[in-house]
């Protein structure tokens, strides 16, 4: 990325991908602004016992 | 009346719709409440101290969403809680549409020009997103808090090494090139650029610098912490270089509470040096505007603009003096930069203060959830937000707040803001109304006064209008301020003269 990246996002504005709250999104669809809502979800979380038999495994 | 829940496992809903949800079980006839969220163990506390939690409830884990109901029988909780598919569903109609993608990497896939990426993951998981979009050039603003300061100060050495900008985390505002992202308003475009490590401070000064006929060019927004000495202001130099560089932006405000003295020093140096006007507004500072419309009006005036506060409209009628047994004021702030600012108002009047988020010189209030004396709440803190959205957004917490002060009999005045825009609640202030009247209406039966004095932060492009917000919470009794130091001062100006000659020597 060049030094110019900021003073680009300033000029074309922003294109946005949106992770999270999606009503965010929305309002960024309201003011015409290009948006992509990414659906988060959080990381599975394995149990200690499955996380050490899959270290083993892998 | 029966309580019934739902746990479905590994299903996440955001915060907002999780409240969206409960609020239309709550409309469906005879629930009495309901509570969605996310099954970590904060959550279930929350569930079991409003009577929710129930056996299956309680081993629901943290990306299970667990839904609870209260009804009057128990069919009628069963058959609402069969409806949540249903409810959700409806929620998916309003989101961004056929797009949606299950990662960033899938969306760059879909839109390569992607050049920001909002993150408003719990702030457990927003690092590892920002890292990520960081890495891949993109300029991030992580709007989630709850992220460690060595994280926040890792990703700002990564975002300034890649010449990238990284607002936040903690950042609730920022409007680029006309684009308000989070919370931000409908402002005119023009020249003025913030850098602002205060969302709502950002708000109110580009709301009000929109209604004195002033544009904003961009706001870029730090984070709560980026001016402290561990931070050193990474972003808001970037966005203090970004603005001198810009073509459209003639004069800078740079908005804060007071930073650290040695990250302040240098960046009054940067302003100094700056090619254009930068009006350095930390709030409570000796030096420099001492409030938000102040700071407005060394901005319009650095572009040759002369404005005044008699510009928004005339002065409003002070409230009545309250009798001697009624000399407190209790502030229920949403934004936590007001309840700052009103907090240095109360202080400069000669007031004991306590808040939860007090000011230096204020008194820390020890229990949240019990005022003492003159109170100021910031109500968007991490501990009174925890599962469940911001109060711009929630009413539910204040409205619960406001008819709790107005039953403490000593209590004369409640201070409010309203807070407009992207981001906010549809109808922020007709929220508040079945409150406001509630409590009006329990003082009218006990024959003792309340005074509720607001002020409201956007401007008539904004979704829910300016005055149209005006008009309905005047309808309800309220007095409007057009600024939250006047709303502040107005409340001082009505207590009874006991609370007066006291300030008198305090003063």
């Amino acid at each position: 990325m060049n030094e110019d990246a900021t003073q680009d996002l300033l000029r074309k504005g922003p294109r946005v991908a949106n992770v999270g709250i999606s009503t965010f999104a929305d309002e960024l669809n309201a003011q015409k602004a290009e948006v992509i809502q990414v659906d988060w979800t959080p990381p599975v979380e394995l149990s200690p016992d499955l996380k050490t038999l899959l270290d083993d495994l892998l | 009346m029966t309580t019934l829940s739902l746990v479905m496992p590994g299903h996440y809903v955001d915060s907002v719709l999780l409240m969206r949800l409960a609020q239309r079980l709550e409309a469906l006839d005879g629930v009495q409440q309901a509570a969605a969220m996310m099954g970590t163990d904060a959550n279930k506390e929350t569930l079991d101290q409003g009577g929710f939690l129930t056996p299956e409830s309680a081993r629901a884990r943290a990306d299970d969403l667990v839904v609870s109901v209260k009804a009057y029988d128990r069919e009628i909780a069963a058959a609402a809680l069969a409806r949540v598919d249903e409810l959700l569903s409806q929620h998916a109609d309003g989101s961004a549409g056929a797009t949606d993608v299950r990662s960033l990497d899938a969306a760059l896939h879909v839109d390569p020009k992607i050049n920001l990426v909002l993150i408003s993951t719990p702030g457990e998981y927003a690092a590892a997103e920002a890292h990520h979009a960081l890495e891949r050039g993109l300029h991030v603003l992580i709007f989630s808090s709850n992220v460690s300061m060595e994280d926040e100060i890792s990703l700002k050495r990564l975002a300034r090494d890649s010449h990238l900008l990284c607002m936040g985390p903690d950042c609730g505002t920022a409007l680029i090139g006309g684009v308000g992202l989070a919370f931000a308003n409908a402002v005119r475009r023009g020249p003025i650029g913030i850098v602002a490590a205060s969302g709502t401070g950002a708000q109110a000064v580009s709301s009000l610098l929109d209604r004195f006929g002033v544009g904003v060019s961009h706001i870029i927004g730090c984070g709560s912490r980026d001016l402290s000495l561990p931070v050193g202001a990474m972003t808001a130099r970037a966005g203090l270089a970004a603005l001198e560089a810009d073509e459209h932006t003639k004069a800078i405000i740079l908005l804060s509470k007071p930073p650290h003295p040695s990250v302040a020093a240098d960046l009054v140096k940067l302003a100094h040096d700056s090619s254009k006007p930068v009006i350095a507004c930390f709030l409570g500072d000796d030096d420099g505007p001492q409030t938000l419309p102040q700071a407005a009006l060394a901005a319009a005036a650095a572009i040759g603009v002369s404005a005044t506060i008699s510009d928004l409209g005339p002065s409003p009628v002070p409230p009545g003096q309250l009798p001697a047994e009624q000399g407190y004021i209790r502030g229920l702030f949403a934004g936590g930069t007001l309840a700052y600012e009103a907090q240095l108002v109360l202080l400069s009047l000669g007031l004991e203060v306590f808040s939860n988020a007090p000011v230096p010189g204020g008194r820390e209030l020890k229990d949240v959830h019990v005022s003492r004396g003159h109170t100021v709440l910031d109500l968007g803190t991490e501990e009174l937000t925890r599962g469940r959205p911001h109060p711009m957004i929630d009413s539910r917490l204040r409205r619960e707040r406001l008819l709790q002060e107005a039953d403490d009999p000593e209590v004369g005045v409640i201070l409010l803001d309203v807070v407009l825009g992207f981001g906010s609640a549809e109808d922020p202030a007709g929220d508040l109304i079945p409150a406001i009247a509630q409590a009006m209406e329990r003082r009218r039966r006990n024959g003792t006064p309340l005074h509720l004095i607001a002020s409201i932060v956007g401007t008539s492009a904004d979704r829910q209008n300016l005055d149209d917000q005006v008009t309905k919470l005047r309808s309800a009794g309220v007095t409007i301020a057009r600024t939250n130091d006047e709303a502040a001062s107005l409340a001082v100006g009505c207590l009874p003269q006991s609370q007066r000659s006291r300030m008198a020597v305090h003063v």
